[in-house]
């Protein structure tokens, strides 16, 4: 065996080489990436073109998200602005105060979606910016802290992105919304299709501000129409998979389908209904069927979804100002490239009202302004505007649009539609895998312990690279999850650009991800094995962050998912269906441990892995060649992680930040079942499996939050129960202080 | 290569080595000084001059907090060693008990209490669930520990978000709007000061130093009679309050909170990137590392857009690399090295058992030659009153199958010195760790002079007067010979007052004198750390002395050391028996050592006594011989014994 053995010192002089390798490669990758950004800088003035006709300048202040999690929203939303300042400084020929003319100017910044750095910001924007007037940052979120600054100061802001309805309570002055507040969301597309027959519906929102403002307001239609809501569950932001709501909700066999979130939520809806085979008569989700880039995404899934618009470039409003929506839509396209979604719309009617209400005081003075704001009354390319008592623009229905063959049409309220509902979706009649009878108590049992497998088996395969990682090196791989994305993100790589089926790209995956092992272990991880623990786990934190990011850059924060042919359920009894894609990865995933386990057991490899977990030293002084067994562990196991990567992007969505959860269910499930075992590993991932389907099953409304922190639960009450594990593993745990 | 480079500029290259001593000793505390005062003055002045625009102020104030929540995180991660990874839990709390409390709006309480007494309680609130919490997961070590905090942390965050009646859920609460920015400001600067004030006093407290001996040697610090469990416990609770205090604040300005910007991981991400960059265990570190990752930020902010979170990933690697003592550690050598950090993780056999042999110049240093009298007569022979130190009846200790103390009977004389043999996996050892209270015992008792310790902790077995030193050596390898000394008090008499001053003169002396009669005091402000494998020996001797102990347990003293210096701890040994009337129980191996001080002899083996007596009468006991050498055996155990070399057959 010889590359078992070998020259200690040569390698460990590869290693110090490889290490500033490592380095020079990510500081030149940064160098170039920095100087490849074509992104504007932060902070700069739009619009600085200044004509000397101008007699002065109206200032504007905005804190906008460029970065982090509303980066693709707060883009659209500063276009939307953008559009209103190109139009009244080029176009109309500035803001009409008294008998000059002046100049529109918005001085941005990137709040990072933080709401500490935005309030700072808008704080910024008002005392060193000196800026007359503030717009809207985008998401409920963060314009509820913003708006409070704004206040404070006594600085109007008018918005058209935060449309929660807490945020209206607090009896502010200064703060307008030319937006239709979230509670209303819903209400044009559930009067339609109570008109059509719907009798029943289900409704599922994220537990956020505006979600929850949504669902609220739906239940109101939807009882005030005369529909029964069977069941309202809420599930945390950032959750990746909604198939135990949706079990639940096929099961429950609704007329419609009500789901409340932000965008991603949509890729998930659709996920989990295809794969469970959930079709109700009538599917209205949030945010989503409005935007074209979701029906590129997920194609027949997404077809005959509703979605509440703010605004549609279809939409028969005009108004003195831009002319009519389409004219609107056109002057946008011809700025930017892309049509306006209606995110960008609310901008510039935001903005737009901003305007006419300084050009009706015939002045910039907060209080004239604020009051002319308070009897506007305006119809404009984005609809009518008239703000009530709360500074909420009550003047404009929420449009409802439905996907009709890939393209969005309007439906709803009748004033706006171009086209009829299509309602009940299909043909009508529950199709083979229509309604299921519904269970409860017991009878749900079975499907909650199938889900609970099948779920566990995922489990097992995403946790077995970290698991054999910890147990032979030693390094907690605080990075996995980044590997599972990465491996999730190359799947649907090939899935988007060449059809390939993810289960069919498994071994490309494999070998890609082997590669990206070796090199990582080679560049970095071989520096710190046998250092502290913390030294490795924020060196590996570090990865994460550069990975994460890094993907975030190439294939931006949007959910993505790739198509599988091994998708749908079979039924096997009235209330028990098997999800297909997941009963393959348990399938793949115990072939994989099988594998392992005779690897380890009966292979030489295997022998000097075993060795090496035991103890480096002794393994290295009876002639393994322990940087090499580690270099192969480690490339083998990443390999492994990229795979399962690969096989749950059809199910999980797939995002730069699905790792972290991942992680911290692969050390729950590692730490309590014992660091390197194989059979622990898949035990310990059935129990977490089990545990989490039967809570999300059984509890009413908050069951998938309480799944969520169900495996916390479980690993902190392992660790502090049973220090030394459960099973026995290729390296024993033992956890306590002392 | 750059990173060769970047290595020798840290090394010191770049700042010639008698400045940089120098910025370490007395002109780094000058300059620190003299900046700390004009950064103060300056903080102080610039609101009152005009100087500062409400956003400036609110910058600062978010500064201030970000400093706070450091500054804590290192009270627990830096000086205690346990790494936090759920810190940021704390300040959530703060923020949710204060919102819920202010907070007039319908979907929380709705009572609108005033803000100080909210933020108050707030803080009381974070500080006694820390107490809960941290009593529970501060039994575990390591990366299990950190694990947990972060499990604590996501946990918290969810069933804020699910108990939607008492919290608002995922909508959140809003406070009514108070913003006056200088009140803030100042509140959070005095706070900001106060708190760094109150850990640089703690650091120099005996509660300070004892936190650092948690982090050096966790056992080790609890058999010396610290009760760690108590102080570390104590300090996670202080730094939960105080974050919590910080999270109440922050809540009241940004008037809003929601389970999402609550709580957050990166306040706890940037307490540790601040307080590794500025020095881990340092009381300044948090707070320049702090204030250097926001200024660092900015640059990376304004040249790298929006590539500044991948660059933020690789300057924390390259800190972690490079930088592993921080900015403040770079000058001062005592600050916790995080490669020296938790080796009791990672590479924990690969602690030095031996430690190089012992320099011929040790012996010759010596200055107080103790008279080599030793001819055969034990010390403690003459002694006519024989009160019982220590009684230990039919202890079992078993470890799974295998039975490691089978019923067995051990007792010790005041004054008297009593040596334990038996050949390798005999017990020896097990047997001390039961009579100093490591393990549980599966059966018997143990009465320690008058008092029954069958059921008490190492630490307070520790301040009954058993002392005791290990086979694997245990000293506070970052601390100077000097603080491990004083820190080896006879924890009992210190009180909670004594917790919180400085090592008093007594003690001082007592240390001093001790290291003297050791022949420490040439390396008395070294780190224990460099001390050869027989100083560590006659340190960890010193330190049991230093309890006033009425017995010592030495375990295996001479193993590894040099024969030279086998003779003068048997010297010391003595004197301080005659002198001082300590009694010792001693595992050996050096059967030599044994037999020239111990006038009776227990020997071990297989978990049980397989004869007592003296030394003579032991040794040729014909069981004795078969347990060394098998039936057939026919020369003397002392011919294997003395293998480390001292020994002589008696």
């Amino acid at each position: 065996m010889t590359w078992l053995s070998g020259d200690r010192i040569r390698s460990q002089a590869m290693q110090r080489h490889g290490l500033a390798l490592g380095v020079l490669l990510i500081v030149s990758f940064l160098l170039l990436a920095g100087c490849s950004s074509n992104n504007p800088p932060t902070g700069d003035r739009s619009a600085q073109g200044a004509d000397s006709a101008f007699a002065g300048t109206v200032k504007l202040g905005a804190a906008l998200s460029e970065t982090g999690r509303y980066a693709v929203e707060g883009q659209d939303s500063r276009q939307g602005y953008d559009t209103w300042v190109r139009w009244v400084n080029d176009v109309y020929g500035g803001i009409r105060i008294g008998a000059g003319r002046y100049r529109a100017e918005i001085v941005y910044y990137d709040d990072e979606s933080d709401a500490d750095t935005a309030g700072n910001l808008v704080q910024r924007l008002i005392d060193e910016d000196h800026v007359d007037f503030l717009l809207g940052p985008y998401s409920s979120g963060l314009t509820t802290g913003t708006s409070a600054i704004a206040e404070a100061n006594n600085v109007l802001m008018v918005e058209g992105n935060g449309t929660s309805d807490t945020m209206f309570e607090r009896g502010f002055q200064n703060l307008f919304l030319v937006a239709t507040i979230a509670s209303e969301y819903t209400r044009s597309g559930i009067d339609a299709l109570a008109a059509r027959g719907a009798r029943t519906a289900v409704i599922a929102y994220e537990d956020t501000s505006f979600s929850t403002a949504v669902a609220a307001g739906a239940a109101r239609h939807l009882e005030a129409n005369g529909i029964e809501v069977l069941a309202a569950e809420t599930y945390p932001k950032d959750i990746q998979d909604v198939s135990a709501i949706m079990t639940k909700f096929r099961n429950l066999g609704p007329d419609v389908f009500v789901g409340g979130g932000h965008y991603n939520d949509a890729v998930l809806f659709a996920n989990a209904a295809k794969e469970l085979g959930f079709k109700p008569d009538g599917m209205l989700i949030t945010v989503g069927p409005s935007n074209p880039k979701l029906i590129e995404e997920l194609g027949d899934d997404i077809e005959g979804a509703l979605g509440p618009t703010q605004w549609e470039a279809t939409m028969a409003y005009e108004g003195i100002y831009f002319g009519t929506a389409a004219d609107y839509a056109r002057y946008y396209e011809s700025l930017w490239g892309e049509p306006p979604v209606y995110q960008a719309a609310s901008a510039t009617a935001a903005a737009l009202a901003l305007h006419l209400a300084i050009e009706a005081a015939d002045s910039t003075d907060t209080d004239d302004v604020r009051r002319a704001l308070r009897d506007l009354s305006a119809d404009t390319f984005y609809g009518p505007i008239s703000f009530d008592g709360r500074g909420v623009n009550t003047a404009k229905p929420m449009g409802t649009v439905q996907v009709r063959d890939g393209r969005i049409v309007v439906v709803a309220p009748d004033e706006a539609a171009t086209a009829g509902l299509h309602y009940p979706l299909g043909d009508g009649t529950a199709g083979p895998t229509g309604p299921i009878g519904r269970a409860s108590g017991l009878g749900q049992l079975p499907q909650a312990i199938v889900n609970g497998i099948a779920l566990g088996g995922m489990y097992a395969v995403l946790v077995l690279g970290f698991s054999i990682i910890w147990g032979v090196m030693g390094v907690i791989n605080i990075a996995h999850g980044e590997f599972v994305m990465v491996g999730a993100y190359l799947a649907w790589l090939g899935n988007d650009q060449w059809g390939i089926d993810p289960f069919v790209s498994v071994p490309a995956v494999f070998a890609l991800m082997m590669a990206l092992g070796y090199a990582v272990q080679k560049g970095l991880v071989s520096h710190i094995i046998g250092r502290p623990h913390l030294v490795s786990l924020l060196v590996m934190f570090g990865l994460a962050i550069i990975l994460q990011n890094a993907m975030k850059l190439i294939f931006s924060a949007d959910f993505r998912r790739a198509d599988t042919s091994l998708d749908g359920s079979w039924r096997v009894a009235d209330t028990l269906t098997v999800p297909v894609t997941r009963f393959w990865i348990l399938a793949i995933a115990l072939g994989l441990l099988g594998c392992l386990s005779l690897l380890l057991a009966r292979t030489r490899l295997g022998k000097g892995i075993r060795a090496a977990a035991q103890n480096r030293e002794a393994a290295s002084i009876v002639g393994i060649n322990v940087g090499k067994v580690y270099l192969i562990t480690f490339a083998i196991c990443i390999g492994i992680t990229g795979a399962a990567g690969a096989m749950v992007s059809p199910v999980l969505a797939v995002q730069p930040f699905q790792g972290p959860p991942l992680t911290l269910k692969a050390f729950a499930i590692t730490a309590m079942a014992g660091l390197g075992s194989i059979r622990g590993a898949l035990g310990g991932a059935m129990l977490l499996g089990l545990v989490e389907a039967v809570l999300a099953l059984y509890v009413e409304g908050v069951g998938t939050n309480l799944a969520v922190v169900a495996s916390f639960a479980i690993l902190v009450a392992a660790l502090v129960l049973r220090p030394q594990g459960i099973f026995k593993g290729l390296r024993p745990v033992d956890a306590t202080a002392s | 290569m750059i990173p060769l480079r970047l290595r020798r500029w840290l090394g010191g290259v770049m700042i010639p080595l008698p400045l940089r001593r120098w910025l370490g000793g007395a002109g780094g505390r000058l300059l620190v000084r003299i900046a700390g005062a004009a950064a103060l003055v300056w903080l102080i002045v610039l609101p009152l001059a005009g100087g500062a625009s409400d956003s400036t102020l609110f910058t600062l104030t978010l500064m201030f907090t970000s400093v706070a929540v450091a500054v804590n995180w290192n009270l627990t991660g830096g000086f205690t060693g346990y790494v936090d990874f759920g810190h940021a839990v704390w300040f959530g709390i703060g923020a949710y008990t204060t919102a819920i409390l202010m907070s007039l709006q319908s979907n929380g309480l709705g009572i609108g209490w005033p803000p100080i007494p909210a933020i108050l309680l707030a803080m009381a609130v974070s500080g006694a669930l820390a107490a809960v919490i941290g009593r529970f997961t501060m039994h575990l070590k390591g990366p299990y520990f950190s694990i947990a905090m972060l499990g604590t942390f996501v946990a918290m965050r969810e069933v804020t978000r699910t108990w939607g009646g008492l919290t608002g859920g995922g909508v959140g609460l809003t406070l009514p709007p108070y913003l006056n920015r200088q009140v803030f400001y100042y509140l959070e600067l005095l706070l900001v000061v106060g708190l760094v004030g109150l850990t640089w006093w703690l650091r120099r407290t005996r509660f300070g130093a004892a936190l650092v001996a948690i982090r050096e040697d966790e056992l080790g610090a609890q058999m010396r009679g610290i009760a760690t469990t108590r102080l570390k416990v104590a300090v996670f609770s202080f730094a939960g309050a105080s974050t919590g205090l910080f999270g109440g604040l922050w809540a009241y300005q940004n008037t809003f909170v929601d389970p999402d910007i609550a709580f957050v991981e990166t306040r706890t991400i940037d307490a540790i990137m601040g307080t590794l960059l500025g020095g881990l265990g340092t009381v300044l570190g948090p707070v320049l590392g702090t204030v250097g990752l926001h200024w660092l930020r900015e640059v990376l902010w304004t040249n790298l857009l929006d590539y500044h979170l991948v660059a933020q990933g690789v300057l924390l690697i390259l800190i972690v690399l490079f930088l592993p003592k921080g900015i403040v550690g770079f000058f001062d050598a005592r600050a916790a090295s995080l490669r020296e950090l938790w080796r009791w993780g990672a590479d924990d056999s690969a602690a030095p058992a031996g430690g190089p042999v012992q320099s011929e110049g040790d012996s010759a240093r010596r200055r107080r030659p103790v008279e080599p009298d030793r001819a055969g007569a034990a010390p403690s022979g003459e002694r006519t009153q024989r009160t019982q130190i220590v009684g230990a009846s039919s202890i079992v200790k078993r470890f799974g199958g295998l039975t490691a103390v089978d019923g067995v009977d051990i007792e010790v004389f005041s004054g008297e010195m009593v040596g334990l043999i038996g050949p390798n996996g005999s017990g020896k050892t097990t047997l001390f760790d039961c009579l100093s209270r490591v393990h549980a015992l599966d059966n018997g008792s143990i009465r320690l002079g008058t008092a029954d310790i069958t059921r008490l902790s190492a630490y307070q077995v520790a301040r009954l007067g058993m002392a005791r030193t290990f086979q694997v050596i245990r000293v506070y390898r970052d601390l100077t010979v000097r603080e491990n000394m004083e820190l080896s008090v006879q924890w009992g008499e210190v009180g909670i007052r004594g917790l919180f001053q400085r090592t008093d003169q007594a003690t001082r002396a007592k240390a001093e004198q001790l290291m003297d009669f050791l022949m420490l005091d040439s390396m008395a402000d070294e780190p224990a750390g460099t001390l050869s494998g027989g100083q560590r020996r006659l340190l960890e001797i010193g330190m049991a002395l230093m309890s006033n102990p009425s017995l010592v347990l030495l375990d295996e003293a001479t193993s590894g050391i040099n024969p030279t210096l086998v003779e003068d701890i048997k010297d010391r040994l003595v004197s301080i028996n005659v002198e001082q009337g300590v009694s010792f129980l001693m595992v050996e191996h050096n059967v030599g050592f044994v037999a020239d001080l111990c006038e009776r002899v227990v020997v071990l083996d297989s978990g049980r006594k397989l004869a007592e007596g003296t030394p003579r009468q032991v040794m040729e006991a014909p069981a004795v011989i078969e347990a060394y050498f098998g039936a057939e055996g026919r020369r003397k155990p002392s011919e294997d014994g003395a293998g480390t070399g001292a020994g002589e057959t008696p």
